[in-house]
Parts: structure tokens; sequence; C-alpha cells
């Protein structure tokens, strides 16, 4: 009997051993670090939860620059990384080039899509938490115009700037959305100056509600918003806390819940490849109403973004999308 | 009676040990155990002082390892963060008034160190120092500061750009417009027009508008567009100038248009580079870019010294905690030395306490008891308490002695019996001695006073037997001398007597002795009978002496008779003499009256040492029986017998005496017979006789006395 018990244990620590063998997640950022208050914090919280609850510790590697990113990638893989988490939609080339040679090895790509067997494309439904940015800035703006600011031309950005504006237009028909780009490349990301000074172009032309969806860059807005006394709306993470009263509130991409999904379907081999799109349902966005914000968010508000959330999770609206 | 005392002492003894391995079966804690315990309680004691100790230091350890190893690590985290708040404080304070790009760029890269040493402090305190509302203010302030940075270096990099290329372009259009007016300068001196005159001005005027500085907020399109304006005109201008300074005026402005609306770039998606646009746009964005600056800088300083600020509360505040925790430790401390104190004491007081009352009490004390008890027994006090409670060794010792006290008090008892025996026996002796005594007085006494009667008769007839009769007293008196000799023979007897009352004193020391010479005395009670039997032959003698007597007296008379005839013979002249015979005849008569009473006498002697014989067989009976009763007393009966064979003996040397009387009397006779004096001599010898019976009687009273009072006293 207790030999059975043993035999049993035995081979359920050896099985164990031969889980934990099989499975050793690792999570690339952006040059931009664990700790940019934002997209990767986001994953680094996801993947610190993911480790607490598993036992399981999660290797890191922060690369210094985009040219960095494959010889990051063969990193991981060389430090015998089962499942290899990349935060963010810059990965995609590198990871298009890298996945096919090591097919024994899953990816899981937030924010892109990148074809392959051994590569999960997890997207957000930008535009769902978009619409309902939308819906709230429609009726916090008193002026009727309001203000996006994307990073750079890609779908990803397409996605918030279509739901925002369809956001705006289905809750106040009447409504003006400007919209501006930082750059034409990645550098739009990063350049807060040219965002301040688009945003400074938008409120003389009106607008008192501004949607940045343009990494640093959005903070150059929101901090010009905020001087001139428009509403900002902060992305990506929650970032009502930067201007307490002046924030109007923060689509955020729920990457700490991906993340610790991704690596739990790794951990379960359940990983399954091919484009994943977390929405407003699923949970993977949503706009966060805290105290920060509170005061901004009227009754009218409240209701209408929850109404226009209903009619979303039961696909009785459709939020254009464009991909 | 050792015999008699050992078998019960060793059975007891057999018991004791029976008994004895019984208690030590039961026995549990034995001497050694208890000692054994008496230092197991000292030593767990002070183990648990040990203990007490070492969880009293454990706690004063805790509270120390607290503070090391949480409370330290804080401070040094507090000390961290308040470092890096005031490098932010520094460092803002430095970029907002750099005047050099390079110092610009400096300062800012020490701003984003700063910027990143306070939030690396801020992620440390966050494990370190967990929620308070501080540290969550704090989190919030270095994420704003953070976010202010990225914006601030994004202006900065703007602004020290823009401030260079605004200068390039100032420089070259302050050069293109000094050209231009040279030239319509040079035409007006050549053939004055006010055409170049208006030219010129308008040339200046727009050097004056190019020139102009932008204020911050300004709509640059709307610079731009008067300056396209400007430039419309002073191009309008320029096509009606003469030839010469056309070509100029026109290369001037050609630079101006370029500074001033910038190189006419691709439409291409976004806000394109900063320095696009004209000099009229980067001025404006300059202004911009500088406004946006001074704004963070402040914002960064508010947000620094709010930084300071709380650093410093969260430094106070784990300060307090310090303090508090430095005082709690003080508290454990000296908490812990009360303790240890208190537990010192009672650890020596229980060390103490088993001492005096465990081993002083229980092993000490009762050993010095069952000493006393000891020291009591071997004094005699057989009543003495010996604690025999408890199960250890010294219990075993108490048993023991109560043992000994058992013997003794069954020795004791003994004695007693002994002595009541021995008293018994010496009543149950002296009655017999006292019959003995009596008998003997009666026998003797009645004897002594026949012959005191018979000394007396006698002494009347010796007296009435004239001068022969005085011889005869003459005689009497050497009677008397061999009576004295009898006399000693008695005191010889007394002298034996006292020898056997030290023996009967030697007795109880010589038991076994006194079984055989009880043994001996009563063959030596037969010996005495034949004494005495020889006395009753003496007797007859004495019967024969007096029968000799008697024919003296016969013969006497015949003599008296025959004087009488002589008498009547003389006639006359032997008148008188004729009474002497006829005196001297009665005399014989009376004489042999006298012996024929002797006779009488000396048969009732026979008769009464026949007496004796049987009072001396009585004896011997009587010592028989007294062996019977006890062998001790065998032994002293029979030394009795032994003085009364010497008593015996006595008897007949005064038998010898009197056999010397015989001769004497023999003696008398003859003297008689030849002096005619002897009935004086009888006379004096019958009272020589009378006086010494007498003095026999109360020799044999002293004796009877003596005897008496030894038995008396034994």
């Amino acid at each position: 009997m207790i030999r059975i018990v043993l035999a049993a244990a035995l081979f359920a620590s050896t099985a164990g051993i031969a889980s934990a063998a099989a499975f050793k997640p690792c999570v690339v950022y952006t040059e931009a670090g664990k700790f940019d208050k934002s997209f990767n914090e986001m994953a680094y919280d996801g993947s610190q939860t993911f480790a607490q609850k598993s036992g399981v510790a999660v290797a890191e590697f922060e690369p210094a620059g985009e040219d960095a990113y494959p010889s990051a990638l063969q990193s991981a893989v060389t430090a015998g990384c089962t499942d290899v988490a990349l935060i963010g939609f810059r990965f995609q080339t590198a990871l298009a080039a890298f996945a096919p040679q090591h097919t024994d090895v899953r990816f899981t790509l937030f924010d892109g899509v990148v074809p392959g067997a051994n590569v999960a494309s997890v997207l957000f439904a930008e535009n769902e938490g978009s619409y309902l940015v939308g819906v709230a800035a429609a009726l916090a703006s008193r002026s009727g115009t309001v203000g996006f600011i994307g990073g750079m031309p890609a779908t990803v950005i397409e996605r918030f700037e279509k739901g925002y504006a369809q956001g705006v237009k289905d809750t106040r028909p009447d409504a003006t959305v400007m919209t501006g780009l930082v750059a034409g490349d990645p550098k739009g990301f990063s350049d807060p100056f040219a965002a301040s000074e688009i945003a400074r172009d938008m409120l003389r032309h009106g607008a008192d509600v501004l949607f940045p969806a343009a990494g640093v860059s959005g903070l150059g807005a929101l901090d010009i918003g905020h001087a001139k006394g428009a509403l900002g709306v902060g992305v990506d993470s929650n970032q009502n806390y930067l201007y307490p009263g002046r924030m109007l509130t923060s689509m955020v991409k729920r990457l700490d819940v991906a993340i610790a999904r991704a690596f739990e379907a790794g951990r379960s081999q359940t990983f399954t490849s091919g484009i994943t799109r977390l929405g407003l349902k699923e949970g993977g966005v949503d706009v966060v109403v805290d105290a920060d914000n509170r005061a901004v968010w009227t009754p009218a508000i409240v209701e209408a973004v929850a109404r226009a959330r209903q009619a979303i999770v039961s696909g009785q609206v459709k939020v254009a999308s464009p991909s | 009676m050792v015999a008699v005392t050992t078998l019960p002492t060793i059975m007891r003894n057999a018991d004791m040990r029976n008994t004895g391995r019984t208690q030590q079966g039961k026995r549990r804690l034995g001497l050694a155990a208890r000692l054994g315990l008496a230092f197991g309680a000292i030593i767990l004691a002070m183990l648990v002082i040990t203990g007490q100790s070492w969880l009293t230091y454990a706690r004063v350890d805790s509270t120390l390892n607290g503070i090391v190893d949480e409370t330290l690590p804080r401070l040094d985290t507090l000390d961290a963060l308040t470092r890096a708040a005031e490098g932010l404080a520094g460092t803002s304070m430095d970029a907002s008034i750099a005047t050099t790009h390079e110092e610009a760029q400096a300062t800012r890269k020490a701003l984003t160190v700063a910027e990143k040493a306070f939030n690396d402090a801020l992620r440390q305190a966050n494990a370190q120092l967990g929620q308070t509302p501080q540290l969550d203010e704090l989190r919030v302030l270095g994420g704003r500061f953070s976010a202010l940075l990225q914006v601030l270096n994004g202006a900065e990099d703007a602004r020290w750009r823009l401030r260079q290329a605004v200068a390039t372009q100032e420089a070259s259009a302050a050069e293109a417009n000094a050209r231009a007016q040279a030239a319509l300068m040079a035409a007006l001196g050549r053939a004055p027009n006010p055409e170049i005159l208006a030219a010129l001005a308008e040339v200046q005027a727009f050097g004056a508008l190019l020139a102009a500085p932008a204020t911050a907020g300004e709509d640059p399109a709307a610079a731009k567009a008067a300056l396209a304006n400007a430039l419309q005109h002073l191009r309008a201008t320029q096509a009606s100038l003469p030839a010469e300074a056309r070509a100029t005026v026109g290369a001037g402005l050609e630079v101006l248009t370029r500074v001033a609306l910038g190189e006419a770039v691709p439409a291409a998606p976004g806000f394109g580079d900063v320095t696009a646009g004209g000099l009229a746009v980067m001025k404006s964005r300059l202004a911009d870019a500088q406004d946006q600056s001074t704004s963070l800088l402040h914002q960064s300083a508010a947000i620094a010294a709010r930084v300071q600020k709380l650093g410093a509360e969260l430094g106070a505040q784990t300060q307090a905690e310090v303090r508090t925790q430095a005082k709690a430790l003080e508290d454990v401390v000296s908490f812990a030395r009360g303790l240890l104190i208190a537990s010192g004491l009672a650890g020596v007081a229980i060390a103490v306490g088993v001492a005096v009352f465990y081993v002083g009490r229980s092993i000490a004390g009762r050993v010095a008891n069952l000493s006393r008890s000891m020291l009591a027994l071997a004094g005699g006090d057989l009543d003495v308490e010996i604690d025999t409670r408890g199960s250890d060794e010294i219990a075993e010792m108490a048993r023991t002695v109560t043992v000994f006290r058992a013997n003794a008090v069954q020795v004791r008892e003994h004695e007693v019996q002994l002595a009541n025996e021995r008293r018994e026996a010496a009543g149950k002796r002296q009655a017999a001695m006292s019959a003995m005594a009596d008998s003997f007085e009666q026998s003797v006494g009645g004897i002594i006073a026949a012959l005191v009667d018979a000394a007396a008769q006698m002494t009347a007839l010796s007296q009435s037997m004239g001068q022969s009769a005085d011889a005869t007293a003459e005689q009497a008196n050497t009677v008397a001398m061999s009576s004295e000799a009898a006399s000693r023979n008695t005191q010889t007897v007394a002298g034996a007597t006292e020898q056997l009352s030290l023996s009967v004193q030697e007795i109880s020391g010589q038991l076994q002795q006194a079984i055989s010479i009880s043994q001996r005395a009563n063959e030596e009670a037969d010996g005495a009978a034949d004494m005495v039997e020889r006395l009753t032959g003496a007797a007859e003698r004495i019967g024969s002496v007096t029968r000799l007597i008697d024919d003296i007296a016969g013969q006497t008379n015949l003599l008296a008779l025959n004087a009488t005839i002589e008498a009547a013979r003389a006639a006359a002249a032997g008148k008188g003499f004729a009474v002497v015979a006829s005196e001297v005849k009665s005399l014989a008569g009376q004489t042999s009256k006298a012996t024929g009473d002797i006779a009488g006498e000396v048969a009732a002697v026979r008769s009464a040492v026949g007496a004796v014989v049987d009072s001396i067989r009585q004896i011997g009976g009587t010592i028989v029986q007294l062996s019977q009763v006890s062998s001790t007393i065998a032994a002293a009966v029979e030394e009795q017998n032994a003085a009364t064979a010497e008593i015996s003996r006595s008897i007949s040397e005064a038998a010898l005496g009197v056999e010397e009387v015989n001769s004497t009397i023999g003696r008398v006779h003859t003297a008689a017979l030849s002096t005619g004096e002897s009935a004086g001599q009888v006379r004096a010898s019958a009272q020589g006789l009378a006086d010494q019976a007498a003095r026999l009687d109360e020799a044999v009273r002293r004796f009877l006395g003596q005897v008496r009072a030894t038995e008396a006293a034994a």
C-alpha cells in the first residue's frame, strides 16, 4: 500500500519534472522596459501574477532597441524557453523570420499577427474599448469637437481611431472628430513634443477631449490637454492618475490578463496557434472609472457607456475594425 | 538466656530480610533515586531558567532581527528614496536653469538618472514598506514624474533643435535681408527712386517681421500665412525694381522665402519634422517648447518637493517605528533582565528548598532523627519513637533499629522475669531456711534447754558433792575450755555461713556451677545426715558417761555408807562426820538421780538428733525441690547444704569437745576417787557447763538469727 503510494508520488513527481522541463515561460519586452508604466509593465504584472500562482519562474529579456529584437529572441530560445511572449506588434517582422526556424518553441505575439503553427497572435479589440471612450467623450465634450492622435499609421491605431469615431458619432452625430498622426513610422510613439503640437492645434480648433493612442507621445498630448483645460484619455494601461480630475478615462488593454492566459495555455499544453481577439466580452479591453476620474463621469455618461457596452457584448452593435 | 533471645532474633532477622526484600521490591524511591530526584529538580529548575532565558533572548533576538531585518532595510530604502527624491528635486532645479544646450542635455540626463533611481527606490520601498498612503502617493508621483520627464525630454529636444534651426535660419534670413537692402541702397544711390525707397522699407519691415518673436500657443499657420502674404507683396514690389537691383533683391527674396516658409516637402502622414515649415512655424514651436518646458519644470519641481515631503514623512514614520521598536526592545530586555533575576532567584530558592527541605529534612533530618533514636535506644530508652515512614534506605535502617528495640524489649522483659523468678526462689529459699532454722532451733534449743537444766541440776549436785565435786568442777572448767573450742567451731560455722551468703551472691553469675553445687549439696545433705547419726552415737557415749557417773554416784553412796559406819564406830567423835557422810550419801543419791536424768536427756538428745536427721533429710528434699524449681536456686541450696555440712562438722567438733568433756569427766572420776574434791569440780564443771550451754544457746540463736538475716538479705 505504502509502496503504491510512494510509486504514485514518484510518478507524480517525475511527471511534474517532465512537465516542468517541457515548460519554461519567457517574456521579451520592448526597449521601453518592463517598468514603462504602460504596456510592458502590464505584461510584467501579468507574468508575475502567473509566476506566483503557478510557482513557475518567468524569464525576462529586455532588448536595447528594435535592432536587438532578433538577438533577444535567439537568447530566449537558447535559454531553453518553451513559451515566449512578445510584447507588441513591433516584434512582427523579427518573429515572422524567427518562428519558422524554431518550431519547437511556442510564441505568443501581442498586438500583432504572425502566421505559423507555433505562433499565437493575440489581438485586442481596441475598437470596442475605443467605442466606449467615444461614447463618453461625445457626452463629456462641450464643444462637440474631440480629437484623436495616433502614433503612426498602423492597423492597431486604426482600430482605436475607428472605434472611437464610431462611438462619438453614434452618441453625438453632429460631433466633429479631429484626427492626427504623430509620425509615419514607429518614432511616432516616442515624440511627445509632436503630439503636444498636434494637441495644441486641435485645442485651437475647438477640441476639448483628446484621445492619444501614441505611446509615450500621447503623454505630450495629455500634458497640453491638461495645461489647456481639455480632458485626456489614457491608453493601454490606466493613466487616470496622471491628471486626476482632468482625465476622461483610460482605454486599457488587459495585457496582464492576456499574458497569464497565454502562459497557462502553454503550461496546460492547450496552446493554440492563430489569431485570438480579446474584446469587451473577453475582458481584454475596457474603460477605467476610478477615484481619479469618477467626478468627470456624469450619470448620463455612466448610463450611455453601460448601454453601449451591453450593445457591443450582445452583438447588437458592431464596431468597425480595419482588420 | 543467650539461646533464648538469639533464636527469635534470628527468626526476626529472617523476617526482616524477608520484609526487607519485599520492601526492596516495593521500594521505588531509594536514597540515590531521591537524591537523583532532588538534583533532577534542581537541574530541571536550571533547565527551566535556561529555557526561559533562551526564550527571552529569542524574543530579544527576534525583536532585534525585526529591527535588523526589517527596519534597517526599510531605513536604507527610505534613505535611498529620500536621496532619490532630493536628486529629483536638485536635477529639476538644474534643468530649469540650464542655459546652454550641453547643460540642458546634461541636466536631462541627470533627471533621467534621478527618475530611474527614484522609481527603483520606490519599487524597493514597495516591497519593504508595504502599503502606506505616502507610498501610494509616491508611486503616483513617480508615475507622473516619469510621464512628465518623457514629455520634458521631447520638449527640450525640440526646443534645442528649434533654437538651433531658428538661429541658422534667422542668420541666413538676416544676411539675405541685408544683401537685398544693400542692393536697394546701391540702386538708390545710383538713381534715387521712390519705388526703390518703398521697396527698401518693405524689405526692412519684412526683416522685422521675420525677426519678431513668437508667443506660445500662437497658431504657426497664421504666422506663416502672414509671412507668405508679406513675401508675395515683396515679390510684386521686386518685380517693379530697376533691373540691376531686381536680380539681387530677387535672390534675397528666394532665400527669405525659403527661410520663412520652409522647404516644400512632399505630403507625408504625421506631424513630420519639427523644424519644417519655415521660421515662423519654428519660432512658434520654439515658443511652445519653451513654454511646455517651463511648465513641466515647474511641475517637476512641485512633484520633487512633494516627494521630498512624503519621503520625510515616511522617514519620520519609520523613525517613530524604530523608536517604538527600540522602546519595545528595551522593554523586552528589561523584562528579560527582571525575568532572569526572578528565575535565578527562583532557581536558587528551589535549589536551597530542595537541599534544605528535601535533602535536609527528608534525608539528613531523618538520619539525625534515626541517630537520636538509636542513641536513646542505646541509652536504654526503649519507648523511643522510631520513624519508619518511607521506603528508602533510611526507612530500612529505621526498621532495623525497630528490630533492635524489639530485641532489647524482649531482653528487658526476660530480665524482669528472671528477677521475679529469682525473688520468688529467694522467698521460697528463705521460707525453707526459716523453717529449717525453726526446726533446728526447736530441736537444738530443746536439747540445750535440757542440757542447761541438767547442768543446773549438776551444779546443784556438785555443790552438794564437796571438794571432790570441786575437783570435778575444776575438771568441768576444762570441759568449759573444750566447750569454748566448740564455741569457736561454732564461730567457724558462722564464718562458713557468711561464705555461704557470699556464694549465694555469686550464684547469679555461676549458674552452671550452681547446678553441680546443688547436686553436691544434695549429696552432702545425705552426708550431713550421717554426721548427725554420728552425733547420735556421741549422745550414746554421753549416756555411757552418764552411766559411769551413775556408777561413781553408787560408789560414792557406798563410800558414804562406809563413812557412816566409820562414824558410828568413832561414836561421838565421828558424829559430825556421820552427818557429812549422810549428806554425801544423799548427794550421791542425787547424783545418781541426775545421771539418770542425763541418760534420759541423752535419750532425748538422741531422739532430737533423729529429728535433726529427719530435718536434714527434709532439707535435702527441699533442696531437691528447690533444684527442681530452678537450677539456679538448686545451686544456692547446694551451697546452703555445704554450709549446713559445715555446721554439722562444727557440731561434730562440738561433739568431740563433749568427748573431751567425757575424758575429763573420767579424770574427774579419778580425781573424785583420789581427792574427793571431784564433787566441787563437778559443781564447777556443771556451772561452766551451764554457762557454756547458755552461751551455746546464744551462739545458736545468733547463728540462726544470722542465717535468717542472711536469708532475708538474700
